[in-house]
């Protein structure tokens, strides 16, 4: 036989090897395709848009770098409008329609827990950065991967928080501290005003008002009026967007002061400074998963730090207003699964992804503090656990309004400033 | 605390009064359950806000503009959108209401983004004290002003000839009819007038409250309740009732429940509208 | 069965026609078995995605909800805003009793259904007694509707609140779950053909002209002899069990049930929607409405993906549209021709 023949018959043997060897279904990826559902429609809109956009951007980054390990990753975006239902009908249609394998969400605990099945069913990822109730996996699906921290960690923070400085600060014992918890009962929080009502109560502290607000209230001077007289050194407020600046614009009006607040949500957005004015602002604290824009960055590993700044920089420019906690969430999220998850479960499989592969992939994954965007490190809960995947390493953080910005104030690893207490009365201010 | 508790109510009530008072006119003469009233005064603050952004004024002096502009827009809707369909079944016409809400809600989604803006006025957020209760200055005029609008609605509908063309179509529309009202014309300035009233709303109370594409819901559920236990067509009743809503919730928030606080309006609603659905508060002046 | 004489209007009487399929001919009847087989073929046919089977599912979910809204609204005349409220009825009784006491949800099913109908009849006493009509009426039901609503999420240790319950997920038919979701598909199906069958039959029974009766004209009906009370009471009773099994269906479907998904006044505005697009004197009428809002509600959403909002408020202009043109609906552009009415049912 001449020589051409005989290569062509070689290559010809080897094609049909490495055909036979993977299995027929899954040919290798040509491109990773990738959904982005969020509430962009609906009362969730504001904050949901953030998460969506924060993690669009980290997405198309990863494009720019050559993809994931050379594969470039296709992008599809869906509204899942404030609706549980229509999430979950839009995860199918993405599923469906678009193919993706993974899907980034989704904001709201409600959403999330109607999508989860959805994903496990269809063997696809739900890659979890935003909701925070802890029964959204309480069915252990293994498709669900959560890299934000639960409400529980809201509270962690909060108690860390007081323990450890305001209890100091304000000069009084832990028991001795008056503590209020205020949140309207909506999905989320209620989350973390039970969370935290929970693990106070359970370290013995006392409560000396606990105030549940309807979500459609008109009027907040009611829940001021009562928290004003069981008269609190610490409130913990836990509203969304606009009942935020009511909360606030009602306090001033009727001269409703505490030694410290310690809000959330529409409390560390950029609307609260925008309304009260940076005096008007100044001492409130905010809890949850950090502000990037106000960060230190210190706190982060140098190259962490380098694309978190660069991505702040593009948020601001195109959003109009800073990247705060949930454009956070989005970029957070993404990063892990675009230099961690991804890159390992392509390695393990012969550059074919599969849903196992990004599972397995995950529970490898094991990033340090500083690793991520936010700052803490991720592991992610195993099947062993109570609820998997979780991120053991999130954290929630204290941040504090000084002069018009959010800074981290606490923990002092990714604090960019230090925590300031008593807070002003309203007669001080201005 | 009482006190303090009580004027807050007077307040929240003085504010649906105003709320409720440009729906009187639509429910109250017309009669089309206007699922759109939310989503009218939530463009009515949009369009006061934009004015406020480009010309750089006092919020309150957008109001001649912001009314203008509203009464315009409420004339168009009557005549396009629901006089065509007036002999059709009521429940199309409430479709229809829903559609144009839609629309409004999430144009303004659409165009300008879910970002709650604000305005500032002259007042910000100053407060008036007195015996140890605070009244902000902008909900003080929030009331004065829903108090000279109520009064002016009161006049006009008895004084003047529309206003007695009006109160005739309310009452009987087959009759007016007969008398030789256009009632079709006469419903077309209702509605003008209505959303001319609600663009006052919007005006005084974005001061107070955030401006985003949802704002107006449950204010809109609220007129309802207003105009159904003040009596459709009853100016006064209105005011009272508006008043008595806002107490009630605020009173029942402190001392019974504040997670229940709204149910409770929706109960003294449903209450109402078995037992007396011709309205709590009439007087012996009804308008209609 | 005596007819009575109405006072003369421009519209043609519905109560003397007696809808029959039989005029149709046998055509109708082909074409009615080629459309089923259709239905029951769609999934298996063409390895089809599932995105469009559920998409299948939610028609028939609205079809089945607007076509039991069509007995108490279009037949009985009382439109009712407060729809709703049953739908989450059902899907919360099935769903507590199958997460806190492991009952399976087939029974729950039916204990929605009984507890939706307890509810129904305590509700719709007071409300017909009293005489509630047209507007008072609707807004009474969209009160209700409401004030279920904040029940629901106040009282979260029982109901989980807003944030909702997530199901237990045990793939078992007998817990009213099932591996191959398409199995959802046909059991919606069924739902939806028993509802359509019903309101046909029932426009052809006593109780029907009864209700007709006491919508085309009250006192002329009481004069003759019908209990208003007890019509107007059936027909709402009677919607409230349908919708409660759909919500039963809804909840084991999605897998999350939380008040706004299951019954909030949007859903109960959706409902009507449907039920009036289609035409809502017509038993096929909750179905051809949901055949139309859906597909473009699920179209808009996937097409308008760039500026949130743009789909929903384009969704706005053609319901304004279509209301203007339509305000009977579909099936009611038939309602001068006397053969469409009687195949119809108008």
């Amino acid at each position: 036989m001449n020589k051409k023949l005989t290569s062509g018959l070689a290559v010809l043997a080897v094609f049909g090897l490495a055909i036979s060897a993977v299995p027929q279904a899954s040919a290798a990826t040509k491109s990773i395709k990738i959904g982005l559902l969020f509430p962009t429609t609906g009362p969730m809109a504001l904050l949901g848009t953030d998460q969506s956009v924060g993690a669009e951007m980290v997405l198309k980054w990863a494009n720019s770098k050559g993809g994931i390990k050379g594969i470039p990753i296709e992008i599809f975006k869906a509204d899942s409008k404030s609706s549980p239902a229509e999430g979950a009908t839009a995860a199918q249609r993405l599923i469906d329609q678009n193919g993706v394998q993974i899907i980034i969400g989704s904001y709201s605990s409600g959403i999330a827990a109607a999508i989860a099945p959805v994903a496990q069913r269809n063997d696809v990822i739900l890659w979890e950065v935003g909701a925070v109730s802890p029964t959204v996996n309480s069915q252990r699906y293994s498709n669900f991967l959560r890299t934000v921290g639960v409400s529980a960690t809201y509270a962690a923070a909060d108690y860390d928080f007081t323990v450890n400085f305001l209890a100091k600060k304000l000069g009084k014992s832990v028991k001795e501290l008056r503590i209020a918890v205020a949140n309207n009962d909506g999905a989320f929080a209620s989350s973390v005003g039970d969370a935290v009502n929970k693990l106070f109560k359970a370290k013995g502290l006392n409560i000396v008002a606990k105030e549940v607000y309807p979500v459609t209230s008109t009027d907040l001077t009611p829940t001021i009026l009562k928290l004003k007289a069981a008269s609190p050194d610490i409130l913990f407020l836990t509203p969304d967007a606009a009942d935020a600046l009511l909360f606030w614009q009602t306090a001033q009006q009727q001269n409703f002061n505490v030694d410290a607040l310690i809000g959330s949500s529409g409390i560390g957005g950029a609307g609260f400074v925008a309304k009260f004015g940076a005096a008007g602002v100044e001492g409130v604290y905010d809890v949850e998963a950090p502000a990037l824009a106000t960060m230190n960055p210190e706190g982060l590993t140098p190259e962490v730090a380098a694309l978190t700044k660069e991505w702040v920089k593009a948020f601001a420019a195109s959003e109009g207003h800073p990247c705060a906690v949930h454009c956070g969430d989005g970029i957070g999220g993404a990063y892990t699964l675009v230099t961690d998850v991804l890159p390992r479960a392509l390695v393990f499989k012969n550059t074919t992804l599969t849903s196992k592969g990004i599972i397995a992939s995950a529970m490898r994954t094991n990033i340090k503090e500083g690793g991520t965007p936010q700052g803490f490190g991720v592991k992610f809960s195993n099947t062993s656990k109570a609820t998997p995947g979780e991120n053991e390493r999130a954290r929630s953080v204290i941040m504090q309004w000084q002069s018009g910005s959010l800074k981290v104030v606490w923990p002092a690893g990714l604090a960019s400033s230090t925590p300031v207490a008593p807070m002003k009365t309203w007669a001080d201010r201005k | 605390m009482f006190a303090s508790v009580l004027v807050s109510g007077l307040v929240l009530g003085g504010i649906y009064s105003l709320v409720g008072a440009g729906l009187n006119l639509i429910f109250g003469v017309i009669k089309i359950i206007n699922f759109a009233q939310g989503a009218l005064l939530m463009f009515g603050a949009y369009f006061s806000y934009w004015i406020v952004t480009w010309l750089g004024i006092d919020p309150y002096l957008t109001l001649p503009i912001v009314v203008a502009g509203m009464g315009l827009l409420g004339y168009l809707i009557q005549t396009t959108l629901i006089n065509p369909v007036l002999k059709q079944e009521r429940t199309s016409q409430l479709l229809i209401t829903f559609g144009i809400s839609l629309l409004i809600q999430n144009g303004a989604l659409a165009l300008w983004g879910p970002d709650i803006r604000f305005v500032k006025s002259f007042v910000g957020y100053n407060t008036f004290e007195f015996l140890g209760i605070r009244i902000g200055v902008s909900a003080a005029i929030a009331i004065l002003g829903a108090s000279i609008i109520i009064f002016l609605l009161f006049v006009f509908l008895n004084k003047s000839k529309m206003g007695t063309a009006i109160r005739a179509v309310s009452q009987q529309s087959d009759s007016a009819l007969l008398a030789g009202i256009d009632v079709k014309r006469v419903y077309a300035i209702a509605f003008a007038i209505g959303s001319a009233m609600v663009g006052v709303a919007s005006v005084l109370m974005i001061p107070i409250y955030d401006i985003y594409p949802l704002m107006g819901e449950q204010f809109g559920v609220i007129a309802f309740i207003v105009v159904v236990l003040g009596g459709l067509g009853n100016v006064q009743g209105a005011a009272i009732a508006g008043v008595f809503l806002g107490v009630t919730q605020n009173i029942f928030a402190v001392y019974v429940s504040n997670q229940l606080s709204v149910a409770i309006l929706f109960l003294i609603f449903l209450i109402t509208l078995l037992f007396r659905p011709q309205g709590i508060f009439i007087r012996k002046m009804r308008v209609s | 069965m005596r007819m009575r004489k109405k006072k003369s209007t421009s519209e043609p009487t519905s109560i003397l026609t007696i809808p029959g399929l039989q005029s149709a001919g046998w055509p109708a009847f082909l074409g009615i078995a080629v459309i089923l087989i259709g239905i029951l073929a769609f999934p298996v046919a063409f390895d089809i995605r599932f995105y469009f089977v559920q998409v299948g599912i939610l028609i028939m979910f609205y079809a089945t909800l607007g076509t039991a809204w069509g007995i108490v609204g279009g037949y009985a005349g009382q439109h009712s805003i407060g729809q709703a409220a049953f739908v989450g009825i059902g899907a919360y009784t099935s769903t507590l009793l199958y997460m806190k006491l492991n009952i399976s949800p087939w029974i729950g099913l039916i204990a929605g259904m009984l507890l939706s109908a307890l509810i129904a009849a305590v509700i719709g006493y007071p409300l017909f007694r009293y005489g509630l009509k047209g507007d008072y009426f609707a807004l009474g039901t969209v009160a209700l509707g409401l004030i279920i609503f904040e029940l629901t999420t106040s009282f979260s240790t029982i109901t989980g609140g807003s944030q909702g319950i997530p199901l237990k997920y045990e793939e078992n038919p007998l817990n009213f779950q099932f591996p191959n979701r398409t199995v959802y598909y046909y059991i919606i199906f069924i739902m939806w053909i028993l509802t359509v069958f019903t309101s046909y039959k029932l426009r052809r029974s006593r109780a029907g002209f009864e209700m007709l009766a006491v919508r085309d004209d009250e006192i002329a009906a009481a004069r003759g002899g019908i209990s208003v009370l007890k019509a107007k009471l059936t027909a709402f009773i009677l919607a409230g069990v349908i919708s409660s099994a759909a919500g039963t269906f809804f909840a084991q479907f999605i897998l999350f049930l939380d008040p706004g998904t299951v019954m909030s006044l949007g859903i109960s505005v959706q409902i009507i929607l449907v039920a009036v697009l289609g035409g809502m004197n017509s038993y096929l009428g909750g179905t051809l409405g949901a055949i139309i809002l859906i597909p473009v509600s699920q179209f808009l959403a996937s097409t308008f993906t760039e500026r949130p909002g743009t789909d929903i408020a384009l969704y706005g202009v053609i319901l304004i549209i279509l209301m203007l043109f339509m305000p009977n609906g579909i099936l009611g552009l038939f309602r001068k021709s006397p053969k469409w009415r009687k195949i119809v049912g108008w």
